[in-house]
C-alpha cells in the first residue's frame, strides 16, 4: 500500500487504520467521496448565477488565483504521519475517516484536483469567453488524471478513477450550457459590485434595486453580499474534502469550526493552539529547508484552510501573529528538537498568561465590584463571565444572575447549566424579556469577542441591544474582555465585517409543536433568512471594560494597544 | 363695600386661620366677598373693584403665582355669566350662585386628585418630592390609609425650610421619610422609583412654575429616566406662557418687598419646569399629558 | 333570572377569547360589538340609564376575567359614549365633555347627570348608529391599508415585528405600485415573524427574516419601523408583543420613525402605574423558552415569558389610524373624542 511519491510510515498508517473506529474498505470510501464531490459539484454550477464574482475576496485576504498558487506551492511531499491521535476530546467520525483515507495519498491527490479544475472553470467564465477555458480545464483535468496514472493502482482503484473523470466531464457539458446563458447577468453584477461599494462608502440606505427586477439573485442580502463565501449545503460538504497538506489536527479543528461545535474566542484560540502544538511536534523538517521557514509555510497553508471552513477569530489572529513573530525571533543554532521544545513551551507560556493569567485577573478586579443582593444580568455564554460569576460565588457573595438567550445559537442554556451546577440562583429568558426584567438588574456583565481601536465591542449578535437597552434604564454595563482580544481595526457598524452562519438555523424552530412556516424558504425568490454570528456594540453604552491590565473607559482601548508589544 | 385694609385682612386671615387652603382658593373667596359687598350698582365698577382686590392680593407676601391664576379663572367665570342676565342684582345673584359652585368643585377635587396618583404609588414604591405641597400629602396619605408600603424622600428646600415642615406631616402619618439636603437630589435619583411635585401654577405650553429647585430635580429625573408626575388642582392653570426662567414675570419670582430693590441679586422664590421634563399632570380634570393642558386653556378662553 | 342573562352573553365571548377561537383584534371586535346590538335590540331596558348600567356590569364581568384583553372593553366604553351623545341630542341638552375647565366654569346647577328620562327614539336612532358604526369597523383595515402610498416611498427598507394583519395588508397594498424591502424579526418565543414572512414572500415583496437578536445590527440600514400593537395607552404609550421596546429603542438610537398601525378600538384610556408592570403585563408559558426536556434544570430556575411590552410615547413617532396620522401627544383628545370620562375608570 505504501506509495514511493510520499514518504509515509507503512507501520504508522496500518497504526492508523486500526486506530478508525468504523473501518470501510477503500472501494466504498472512495466510492462516497467520489459522490460527495459530483454532488459538491452539482450545487457549485447550480450556484454559479448567485456567485458574485469580479473583486471577490474571501474572508483570508486572498482572491481565488492567489489561493489556488497557494495550494498548487504547498503540492510539495510533506511527511506526515498521522498515527497521532488527537488530544482534543471531540466526537467527530468524519476526520478520522479523513484520516484512514489521507493514508491513500493518491486518491488524495484525486480528490485535490478533480476539485480544482471546477474551480477554475467557474473562475474563468466571469472573465474571459467560457468555452476556450472549458477546454483548458479539461486539459489540466487530463494531465493530472495521466499523473496519477503512473503511480501503482490497482484495478479497482483505477475503475473508480475513470468514473470520477467521467462525472467531471459531464459536470463540465452541463456547465457550457449555463455557461453560456447569464451573460448579461455579469453586467448586472458588476453593477451591483459598484453600488454596493459606493452604498457602503457613502453610507447610503439605498438597496441596489436593479437585481431585485431584472434577475433576483437568490437568497441573499445585498447588504451582506460581500460577506456570503457560497451556499451552506456546499460548505458542509467541505468538512469531506481533504488536503494531503494539512495536518489531520488542523482539518479537524476546520471541521470543528465548520460544523460549529467549538464556539466562542477562547475556546476556538485555545483549540487552535493546541493544535499548533500539535503540528509543532510533528513537524519533520523537509530536506534542505529550515525549520522555521517551512513550519511558517506549512503553517499558512492550514491557517488557511482553517479560514476557508470558517473565518478566523480575532484572538486566534492574534495569537497567530505572535507565534509567526517568535518563529522569526528563534536563534537558529538551537536543534531542531530545541526548538520545538522552546516553541511548545512558548506556547504553553501564551495560554498561561493571556488567557489563564488574565482570566484570573479579570475575575478579580470583577469581584470588587459585586456585592451582596446584586442583580447581574448576562448574556449568551462567555467563558470569561462563568469564571468571574463562579469565582464570586466561591468568595461567599450572595447574588442572583439573569441569564439572558437568543436564537438561534441559545448559547444561554449551557450557561445556565454551568451556572445552576455551581449553585447560583439564576433565571432565564429571550431577548425579547430584557426590557421586562432591566428595571430591577443592578448590573450587566458582557463578554466580547474582540475590542475594536475606536472603543467598541464586537460580540455575539444581541450583545449591543443588552447594552442599549441597559443604557436605557441607566445600568452600569461592564465588558470583560483580555488583552489579547484587542485588534487595531475599526469598525462603526455590523455591516462591513461580520460573519453569516447558516440560514437555516433561523428557520429550523426546536419548539416540539411548531413548525415553521418557512423550512421550504428555497423556493420563494423573494424570501432571505439571515443568520449573523456578530455585532459592534458602541462606546458609549459601555461604562467600563475590564481587562487584566487595568479597568478602562471604552475610548482608552488605543491605549492598551499602544502599552503592548508591538507586532 | 369693602376697602384695602378689610380686603387685605380678610385672605390673610383665611390663610393664616385655615391651613389646608391653597393661596388660589383663598383669593377666590376673597373676591366673591368683594362682590358681595359691592354696591356701585355697575358692572364695570364691579370689575375695577375686583382687579383691585387682586392687586392688594398679589401684594401680600404670598406666591402670587397661585393667586393670579386662580383669579383669572374667576374672572373669566364671571366674565362668561355676565351675559346671560339684565338688571345688576340678578346679575351679581347668579355670580354668588355661580362661585359658590365653583367653590365646591374647586373642594372636591383634591379628592380626585388623590384618587388618581395613589393608583400609581404601588407597594414598594420609593418616592421623591420637593418642598411642601397640600396636594402631594393628601395623596400620599391616601395611600397610607391603603395600608401600602412605600418610601418618601423630601428635599429641605431652602431659604423657607419647608420641606421640614412636609417631613414632620409625614412623620406623623407613620410614613417612613427621610430629609435630605437640596443639592442630593442628583445623588438619590437613581434610587427613587419617580417623583411627586406639587405646582403653584400650570402654565400654557403644559410646564409647570413651583418652588425653586423643582426644575434641578426634573432635569435629573429626565437624565435617570425616571417619571416626574405633577398633581394639581385646575385652578391653578394659567394664560402665561414663559420662554424660559428670565421669562417669567417678576411677580412671581420675587416678594413684593424685593422688588424694589435689585434684581439680580435677589434669589428667586420659583422656578419654571418645561413641559418636555414632566411625564404626567394628575388634576381633578383627570390624568393629562403636557400637551392636554393647553387644549384644556384653549376651550377656555376661545 | 336577570343575573343569568346579564351573564351569558359575555362568558361566550370571554370562552371564545379564550380558547383562541377568535385570534386578532378585528375578530374580537366585529363579534363584540354585536353581542351590544344583540343586547339592545333584544335586551329588557327601557331608558338609557337601564342599558347603560347593563353594558357597564358586563364591562366589568369582561375585565374581571380577562383584564388584558383591551378591545371588547374599549368597544363597549365607545358605545356607551354613542349612547349618551345620543339621549343629549334627543333632549337637546348641552352635551359638552363634561371635566374641561371650560364646562368647569360655565356649567350650570340643573344641569342633570341623569339619563333616566325615557326617550322612545333611542333604540332606533342606536341601532342606526350602530349600523355605521360597524361598518366603520369592518373598512378600518381597509381605510388604514389605502395610507400605505403616503407613507412608504421607493427603494426603502421597512422592518416589522412578528405579525399583524393590519400591517401585512398595509405592505401589500403599497407593493401593488412600489418596490422595496421588508426585514421581519422572528420574534421569539411564538414565532409570528415566519408567518408574517411567508405572507409576504408570497405577494412578492423582498422578505428578510432575521432572529431577535439582529435587530440592533440592521437598524442602522433600515428606513422606517412600522409595526402594530395591541393597545394603545391614554398617555401615547403602547403595549405591544414582547420585544418591541427593544426595536423602539435601537429606531430612536438611529432616529429612525416608528409607525404604529392602530385601529380606533385600541385607544384604552388605561397608565402605566408602575415600571412592576403588575397589572400591565400577564407571563405565558415558561415551556416555550426553555422546554421540558431541559429535565432537572427546570427545578431551580425562575424562567420568565412575558407577553407584553410597554412603549413610552416619547419613542413613537406617530399613531396610523382609519382617520389619518396623529401624534402620540394627540391621543388624549382622540380618547376624549371615543370615550366619556364618566367611563373611563371602568
Amino acid at each position: 500500500m505504501a506509495d514511493p511519491s510520499t514518504t509515509v510510515d507503512a507501520s504508522l498508517v496500518e497504526d492508523a487504520a486500526t486506530a478508525v473506529p468504523q473501518p470501510i474498505s477503500e472501494l466504498e470510501s472512495l466510492r462516497l467521496l467520489v459522490q460527495q464531490q459530483a454532488a459538491a459539484l452539482d450545487t457549485f454550477v447550480k450556484n454559479q448565477q448567485s456567485v458574485n464574482r469580479g473583486k471577490k475576496v474571501g474572508a483570508d485576504g486572498l482572491t481565488k488565483k492567489e489561493r489556488r498558487a497557494l495550494k498548487a506551492g504547498a503540492e510539495k511531499n510533506v511527511e506526515i504521519s498521522n498515527a497521532k491521535t488527537n488530544t482534543i476530546d471531540e466526537s467527530l467520525n468524519q476526520p478520522k475517516n479523513n484520516v484512514a483515507v489521507n493514508s491513500k495519498s493518491s486518491k488524495g491527490k484525486l480528490q485535490n484536483d478533480s476539485s480544482t479544475p471546477i474551480k477554475s472553470q467557474v473562475k474563468n467564465h466571469t472573465e474571459s469567453p467560457p468555452k476556450a477555458d472549458t477546454q483548458k480545464s479539461q486539459k489540466t483535468l487530463d494531465a493530472k488524471i495521466k499523473e496519477n496514472e503512473k503511480e501503482t493502482l490497482s484495478k479497482a482503484e483505477i475503475k473508480a478513477q475513470r468514473r470520477a473523470v467521467q462525472e467531471a466531464q459531464r459536470q463540465a457539458k452541463a456547465n457550457q450550457k449555463l455557461v453560456v446563458t447569464p451573460n448579461n447577468n455579469n453586467q448586472a453584477t458588476k453593477e451591483n459590485i459598484k453600488q454596493n461599494e459606493q452604498n457602503i462608502k457613502l453610507g447610503k440606505k439605498v438597496s441596489p434595486k436593479i437585481d431585485l427586477i431584472k434577475s433576483p439573485i437568490k437568497h441573499r442580502v445585498q447588504l451582506f453580499n460581500h460577506l456570503y463565501v457560497g451556499d451552506f449545503q456546499e460548505q458542509n460538504l467541505k468538512r469531506y474534502t481533504l488536503n494531503k497538506d494539512i495536518h489531520p489536527a488542523f482539518l479537524q479543528l476546520g471541521a470543528q469550526y465548520l460544523s460549529r461545535s467549538i464556539l466562542g474566542s477562547n475556546a476556538r484560540c485555545l483549540a487552535m493552539l493546541s493544535a499548533l502544538k500539535t503540528l509543532t511536534n510533528d513537524f519533520r523538517t523537509p530536506p534542505k529547508q529550515e525549520f522555521c521557514r517551512s513550519l511558517e509555510s506549512t503553517l499558512k497553508a492550514s491557517i488557511t484552510h482553517l479560514n476557508t471552513c470558517r473565518p478566523l477569530a480575532v484572538s486566534m489572529t492574534n495569537a497567530l501573529r505572535q507565534f509567526k513573530l517568535l518563529l522569526t525571533q528563534i536563534d537558529t543554532n538551537l536543534s531542531d528538537n530545541e526548538k520545538r521544545s522552546l516553541l511548545q513551551e512558548r506556547i504553553d507560556k501564551y495560554i498561561q498568561e493571556e488567557i489563564e493569567k488574565a482570566g484570573e485577573a479579570i475575575s478579580n478586579e470583577v469581584n470588587k465590584k459585586i456585592s451582596d443582593n446584586d442583580i447581574i444580568l448576562i448574556y449568551g455564554y462567555s467563558s470569561l463571565i462563568l469564571r468571574i460569576l463562579v469565582d464570586a460565588q466561591k468568595a461567599g457573595k450572595k447574588f442572583r444572575v439573569v441569564i439572558v438567550d437568543a436564537r438561534p445559537l441559545l448559547e444561554g442554556r449551557e450557561m445556565l447549566r454551568r451556572l445552576v451546577c455551581a449553585n447560583i440562583e439564576c433565571s432565564y429568558l429571550l431577548i425579547n424579556a430584557v426590557s421586562f426584567v432591566m428595571s430591577r438588574v443592578t448590573k450587566v456583565l458582557l463578554g466580547a469577542h474582540a475590542l475594536l481601536a475606536n472603543g467598541y465591542v464586537m460580540s455575539r449578535t444581541g450583545t449591543a441591544q443588552v447594552a442599549l437597552v441597559a443604557n436605557s434604564f441607566k445600568k452600569p454595563v461592564l465588558v470583560c474582555c483580555e488583552t489579547y482580544k484587542f485588534c487595531e481595526r475599526v469598525q462603526t457598524d455590523s455591516f462591513v465585517y461580520n460573519e453569516i452562519a447558516d440560514p437555516d438555523k433561523v428557520v429550523t424552530v426546536d419548539a416540539s409543536e411548531k413548525s415553521s412556516y418557512l423550512l421550504n424558504w428555497r423556493d420563494n425568490n423573494y424570501l432571505t433568512p439571515l443568520n449573523l454570528m456578530y455585532d459592534v456594540t458602541p462606546s458609549d453604552f459601555v461604562t467600563a471594560v475590564v481587562t487584566e491590565i487595568a479597568v478602562l473607559p471604552c475610548t482608552s482601548v488605543p491605549v492598551i494597544l499602544r502599552i503592548r508589544p508591538v507586532e | 363695600m369693602l376697602n384695602e385694609t378689610d380686603i387685605k385682612s380678610y385672605f390673610l386671615n383665611i390663610l393664616n386661620e385655615e391651613n389646608d387652603v391653597s393661596a388660589g382658593v383663598a383669593a377666590i373667596r376673597t373676591l366673591m366677598k368683594i362682590i358681595k359687598y359691592h354696591d356701585s350698582g355697575t358692572i364695570q365698577g364691579l370689575l375695577e373693584d375686583l382687579k383691585l382686590g387682586m392687586e392688594i392680593m398679589k401684594n401680600t407676601n404670598y406666591p402670587s403665582a397661585a393667586i393670579t391664576s386662580g383669579c383669572g379663572l374667576f374672572r373669566r367665570f364671571i366674565t362668561l355669566a355676565i351675559k346671560d342676565t339684565y338688571t345688576f342684582a340678578e346679575c351679581q345673584n347668579v355670580m354668588l350662585d355661580r362661585g359658590n359652585l365653583f367653590l365646591n368643585k374647586l373642594n372636591a377635587s383634591r379628592n380626585k386628585i388623590k384618587k388618581l396618583a395613589c393608583q400609581f404609588i404601588v407597594d414598594g414604591s420609593r418616592i421623591l418630592t420637593h418642598s411642601r405641597s397640600r396636594v402631594v400629602l393628601h395623596a400620599l396619605k391616601e395611600a397610607a390609609e391603603q395600608n401600602r408600603y412605600f418610601e418618601v424622600f423630601v428635599t429641605k428646600s431652602a431659604p423657607d425650610d419647608s420641606g421640614e415642615r412636609m417631613y414632620n406631616d409625614l412623620r406623623e402619618l407613620k410614613i417612613p421619610c427621610t430629609l435630605i439636603m437640596d443639592a442630593a437630589i442628583g445623588y438619590i435619583m437613581e434610587s427613587v422609583d419617580f417623583v411627586m411635585v406639587g405646582a403653584e401654577a400650570v402654565v400654557e405650553s403644559g410646564g409647570i412654575v413651583n418652588k425653586i429647585g423643582s426644575y434641578t430635580m426634573a432635569l435629573s429625573a429626565k437624565a435617570m429616566n425616571k417619571p416626574f408626575y405633577v398633581l394639581t388642582e385646575s385652578v391653578k392653570f394659567s394664560r402665561l406662557f414663559p420662554l424660559n426662567q428670565s421669562d417669567l414675570p417678576d411677580e412671581y419670582k420675587y416678594l413684593p418687598t424685593a422688588r424694589s430693590g435689585d434684581l439680580s441679586k435677589e434669589d428667586p422664590l420659583v422656578d419654571y419646569t418645561p413641559p418636555s421634563y414632566i411625564t404626567l399632570l394628575f388634576t381633578d380634570l383627570g390624568i393629562l399629558t403636557p400637551s392636554a393642558v393647553s387644549d384644556e386653556l384653549i376651550k377656555l378662553y376661545l | 333570572m336577570l343575573e343569568m342573562e346579564l351573564f351569558s352573553d359575555v362568558i361566550k365571548l370571554i370562552s371564545d377569547i379564550r380558547h383562541s377561537k377568535l385570534h386578532n383584534s378585528y375578530d374580537i371586535a366585529i363579534h363584540t360589538e354585536e353581542l351590544v346590538e344583540r343586547l339592545i335590540s333584544e335586551g329588557k331596558w327601557k331608558s338609557a340609564q337601564d342599558l347603560m348600567s347593563l353594558i357597564k356590569l358586563r364591562i366589568a364581568r369582561f375585565i374581571s376575567a380577562l383584564p388584558q384583553e383591551a378591545t371588547p372593553v374599549n368597544i363597549m366604553r365607545h358605545i356607551l359614549k354613542i349612547i349618551r351623545d345620543e339621549y343629549d341630542t334627543g333632549f337637546k341638552s348641552k352635551g359638552e365633555g363634561h371635566q374641561s375647565l371650560h364646562h368647569l366654569v360655565t356649567a350650570n346647577i340643573n344641569d342633570s347627570e341623569d339619563y333616566s328620562k325615557l326617550l322612545p327614539t333611542l333604540k332606533s336612532s342606536l341601532l342606526n348608529n350602530l349600523a355605521e358604526y360597524k361598518v366603520e369597523l369592518e373598512s378600518s383595515m381597509d381605510n388604514i391599508a389605502t395610507q400605505a402610498l403616503e407613507h412608504i416611498h421607493a427603494n426603502e427598507i421597512i422592518l416589522t415585528v412578528g405579525k399583524s394583519n393590519t400591517v401585512e395588508k398595509f405592505l401589500k397594498y403599497a407593493a401593488k405600485s412600489r418596490k422595496f424591502q421588508v426585514i421581519v424579526v422572528e420574534a421569539a418565543p411564538r414565532f409570528h415573524g415566519h408567518l408574517m414572512a411567508s405572507n409576504l414572500a408570497k405577494s412578492n415583496i423582498q422578505t428578510t427574516i432575521i432572529p431577535d437578536s439582529a435587530v440592533f445590527a440592521m437598524m442602522s440600514r433600515v428606513n422606517k419601523v412600522i409595526i402594530g400593537t395591541h393597545t394603545v395607552l391614554a398617555n401615547g404609550g403602547l403595549r405591544t408583543e414582547c420585544g418591541v421596546h427593544m426595536v423602539a429603542l435601537a429606531a430612536k438610537r438611529y432616529s429612525i420613525p416608528i409607525m404604529v398601525l392602530a385601529h380606533m378600538y385600541k385607544l384604552s384610556p388605561m397608565h402605566l402605574c408602575s415600571s412592576e408592570q403588575d397589572a400591565f403585563n400577564i407571563c405565558a408559558s415558561p415551556a416555550d423558552v426553555l422546554p421540558y426536556s431541559s429535565g432537572p434544570l427546570l427545578n431551580k430556575v425562575h424562567v420568565y415569558n412575558p407577553a407584553f411590552d410597554y412603549v413610552p410615547p416619547e419613542l413613537v413617532t406617530l399613531f396610523i389610524s382609519h382617520q389619518g396620522g396623529n401624534a402620540p401627544s394627540y391621543v388624549y383628545r382622540l380618547l376624549s373624542e371615543l370615550y366619556h370620562p364618566d367611563d373611563q375608570e371602568l
